[in-house]
């Protein structure tokens, strides 16, 4: 069975991209492009591992964090990915509970392995 | 019909003008008609575009998954993949044939790129090539308008065409500086070399900015191998060697040591600064001199960082440099950077000076100080007495210091006792002085007065010894020795050595009694009474009778000019003052006076004042002009001079006023009774007063009838030298009676009241 990541990217070529290596990976991923869809998803199911972007419209990878680890109370993996200025944010998303960060310049590749091993991880 | 086409009936100057309604509808009509076609053309074009976006989205959509296909293929993959790998291909061949497509997709390459990094990156680059989108970079080059070249050079470099360095150099020196910085950047990117081709072809200036930004091209290419910098430091091009300069800074090129030292001697101010910098960084000692050679010629900026390399590696032999930098130099940095630098070098030889107070020792230090001061303590039945010798009071005044430091003699180390020494005053220690020994001071009043806070801030130790019966070498010589302040009034003799009596006395009094006792003080019929004035304005608790005591003594300092003479006598002698009263009583008698007399000349003041030879003898002139016998009791001790001159003119004004005095003696009848009684009075009120109202009378009447005579001359003038002298001494010359009567003439006189008469005949 196919572990299942939300992927919540809203730039659409860069989350096609990543969707087809997360898939080409082994990994079914569910693309959602705004945090308001991330959370309505997530109300109804939760995913193996949720890969987001910080910087979304409506609902920040932050916000998301804080939303998963306190009010669905869930410990599923979070990776965030952001630009290297928010460091400060990735710095407030580990408080919030988040288990790693990845920096844009995105390669491929790179998430494929720390996904793998996030889910490895909660195995 | 006008009138009823029109709006309005017109009405002059109060309507407003006609306008056919016609007109209005057509106006009306226009515009709306223009207004809908602005909407629809925007609606249009809107519409127009929201379609072309929509589809250029689709576009994309349907372009992402082919381009992650093409970006993720690999040989490995499943049949199914290799062989819609191949379909893809040739679809988007059929794509490319389209130049919008093709736009499209060269974007989404352009996005891709900036979001992803490694082997997907470099998939990137040869997907970019493989598709043949460069061809179309390529041909923007050929475009007449900067910004499209700009653009074909910015992709060609976003997706590292290595093909289009050679097209990209060529806008190296662009005369449009877009063009031409991003080509510097563009070819810096392409290859290693790049850098090397810009420093050796550039002949255009190259920012700042631009130097920054292509610095950090520089450190963005993978395992780059810098050339050596050195070599563009003999550029003509200004920028090209301040560009080289700070490139071997950046890549810690020190290897070119002589060539940038050189350049501390540029013209321009930019590279001197680059090349002090590298000094600095490099460690350059050998530069010291040729930086101190150029130091005149350059500015303040360059100043201040030569300075600074010198305080960097800089040694004592640079500070006397340095010494002559921070005293010479006009601008406060560049002395202000010398000094730190000579500090630097030699820590703490500078020391700050500005808004420094000049510190004196603080109050517990100068406690310390005066502890040192141990004066020998005799215990007495009811009081306790100091001896204090003249050792103990060696006090050195340190004019650099001021501090004041008192000795301590190791012959006197008998312990002090109930001494206070506070914050405010140190007195009343009775000192005591054997009379056998000279060299201990007598007895005295001992008062160390510190003064207010900031004085003992500063350590200024104002210490006023008040010398009592002490005789007069001794006195002048502690004063000589310490320089201490005497409350003495030098203008009178120190004679209070037996007034204790009349101190005793004075002290039994009630009130009244010193108030009488202080009234009765008329005359110098006993000398002890100054000295005890004196000690009643200092220790009578009653502020009156002090005050009345000062200005007693005022007036008979002022009134009896005796006092000098009794003065200048005890000055010159060098008795006791137990012999005070025998030598007044002398004194006296030497000049053929009375005791008690009291006769004060005007000219003796202005004698006294006077110090040359022929003042002197104008004013005895005057005197025999002027005086009667208080003039001649002066002129009498003036016979006795040494100046011949002055011996001769005032035995000739005495035989005058003699002869004038008994010639006018029938004037005293001329004195008005109104004055005769209150001469009269105010002797019978003086109970000391020893001349007859006759003799004063005398003197008063002569005194008048002198000045009406003699003062004026003919001409109602005075004479010249008198004038000097009144002008000197600041006194009055008196009026012309005359001018006085027309000054003060406020009768009416009798023409007046004949006018008067006539006008009022007039008017009846």
């Amino acid at each position: 069975m196919k572990k299942q990541i939300l992927l919540a990217e809203d730039d659409a070529m860069l989350a096609s991209l990543l969707n087809y290596r997360l898939e080409k990976g082994g990994y079914e991923v569910v693309l959602k492009n705004d945090g308001k869809e991330v959370k309505e998803w997530l109300n109804q199911s939760l995913p193996d591992i949720i890969v987001s972007d910080i910087m979304m419209p409506y609902f920040s990878g932050i916000e998301l964090v804080d939303y998963i680890r306190n009010d669905l109370k869930s410990t599923v993996p979070i990776i965030l990915i952001s630009s290297a200025s928010n460091e400060e944010n990735v710095l407030s998303a580990f408080e919030m509970g988040a288990n790693d960060f990845i920096s844009k310049p995105v390669s491929p590749s790179e998430l494929l392995v720390r996904v793998s091993r996030e889910i490895s991880r909660v195995n | 019909m006008n009138i009823e086409l029109s709006t309005y009936y017109n009405l002059f100057l109060v309507s407003s003008p006609t306008v056919d309604t016609s007109i209005l509808w057509n106006f009306t009509f226009l515009f709306i008609g223009l207004g809908v076609l602005y909407f629809g053309f925007i609606f249009f074009f809107k519409s127009k575009l929201s379609k072309i976006a929509l589809k250029t989205a689709s576009t994309r959509a349907e372009l992402a998954p082919i381009i992650s296909n093409f970006l993720f293929h690999s040989a490995q993959d499943s049949k199914d993949d290799q062989k819609e790998y191949i379909n893809l291909k040739i679809e988007i061949r059929e794509y490319l044939r389209n130049k919008t497509f093709r736009k499209i997709l060269a974007e989404i390459l352009f996005d891709l790129q900036k979001d992803v990094a490694g082997t997907t990156e470099e998939r990137l680059f040869k997907l970019y090539r493989e598709l043949g989108l460069h061809h179309d970079a390529f041909s923007k080059l050929k475009s007449w308008r900067w910004q499209v070249i700009s653009q074909g050079i910015l992709e060609l470099t976003q997706m590292q065409v290595g093909e289009s360095y050679q097209l990209i150099t060529k806008f190296i020196n662009d005369r449009r500086g877009p063009i031409r910085k991003q080509a510097e950047i563009a070819t810096i990117k392409l290859r290693d070399e790049g850098i090397e081709f810009i420093l050796d072809s550039t002949t255009y200036a190259i920012s700042e900015w631009q130097q920054l930004k292509m610095i950090e091209a520089l450190s963005g290419l993978k395992d780059y191998s810098p050339p050596r910098f050195k070599s563009w430091l003999i550029s003509e091009n200004t920028d090209v060697v301040l560009f080289a300069l700070r490139l071997i800074k950046h890549y810690n090129q020190n290897d070119a040591a002589a060539s940038i030292i050189e350049l501390v001697k540029h013209k321009n101010n930019h590279i001197k600064l680059a090349a002090i910098q590298c000094i600095k960084d490099f460690n350059f000692k050998e530069a010291k001199s040729t930086l101190r050679a150029v130091f005149l010629d350059c500015t303040d900026e360059v100043k201040i960082q030569i300075l600074s390399a010198v305080a960097l590696f800089g040694d004592a032999s640079d500070i006397p440099f340095l010494n002559g930098v921070s005293i010479k130099e006009t601008n406060f940095l560049v002395c202000s950077k010398a000094s730190g630098a000579i500090n630097i070098i030699s820590p703490d030889t500078v020391l700050p000076t500005k808004d420094i107070k000049n510190t004196k020792p603080s109050d517990l230090e100068l406690e310390v100080d005066l502890e040192k001061v141990q004066p020998t303590i005799i215990h007495s039945d009811e009081t306790t007495t100091v001896s204090l010798s003249e050792d103990y009071l060696e006090i050195e005044t340190a004019e650099e210091t001021d501090v004041y430091e008192v000795d301590d003699s190791p012959k006197h180390e008998k312990s002090i006792e109930n001494i206070e020494i506070a914050e405010t005053i140190v007195q009343d220690l009775k000192v005591e002085r054997p009379n056998e020994n000279k060299d201990i001071l007598p007895e005295k009043e001992i008062i160390v007065q510190s003064q207010e806070n900031d004085e003992l801030n500063t350590g200024k130790l104002e210490e006023v010894f008040e010398f009592g019966s002490m005789d007069q070498e001794t006195d002048a010589s502690l004063n000589n020795e310490l320089g201490l302040l005497s409350s003495k009034d030098d203008d009178l003799p120190n004679i209070t050595s037996n007034s204790d009596e009349l101190e005793e006395e004075y002290a039994m009094m009630t009130f009244e009694q010193k108030n009488t006792f202080i009234d009765t003080i008329e005359s110098l019929t006993d000398v002890k009474q100054i000295g005890l004035l004196e000690e009643i304005m200092e220790k009578e608790d009653e502020s009156e009778l002090r005050f009345k005591a000062f200005k007693k003594l005022q007036l008979l300092k002022t009134n009896f000019p005796v006092v000098k003479i009794l003065e200048n006598e005890y000055s010159e002698s060098n008795d006791t003052e137990e012999d005070v009263t025998v030598l007044e009583e002398n004194v006296l008698e030497s000049k053929g006076l009375e005791k008690d007399i009291e006769l004060p000349s005007v000219f003796l003041p202005l004698y006294q004042k006077t110090w040359d030879l022929d003042s002197k003898l104008i004013l005895i002139k005057e005197m025999e002009s002027l005086g009667d016998e208080k003039e001649v009791f002066f002129l009498r001790t003036l016979i006795d001079s040494n100046e011949l001159r002055i011996s001769k003119s005032a035995k000739k004004a005495i035989v005058a006023i003699e002869n004038r005095i008994s010639d006018n003696s029938e004037y005293v009848d001329v004195i008005p009774v109104l004055k005769n009684e209150e001469v009269s009075m105010t002797s019978n009120n003086k109970e000391s007063a020893l001349i007859e109202p006759t003799t004063q009378l005398n003197d008063e009447a002569s005194a008048i009838i002198e000045e009406q005579q003699t003062i004026l001359n003919d001409d109602n003038k005075l004479p010249l030298e008198l004038c000097f002298l009144y002008d000197e001494f600041g006194i009055n010359a008196p009026k012309n009676e005359e001018e006085e009567e027309s000054l003060f003439d406020f009768e009416i006189s009798e023409e007046f009241f004949l006018n008067l008469d006539k006008k009022e005949e007039n008017e009846h």
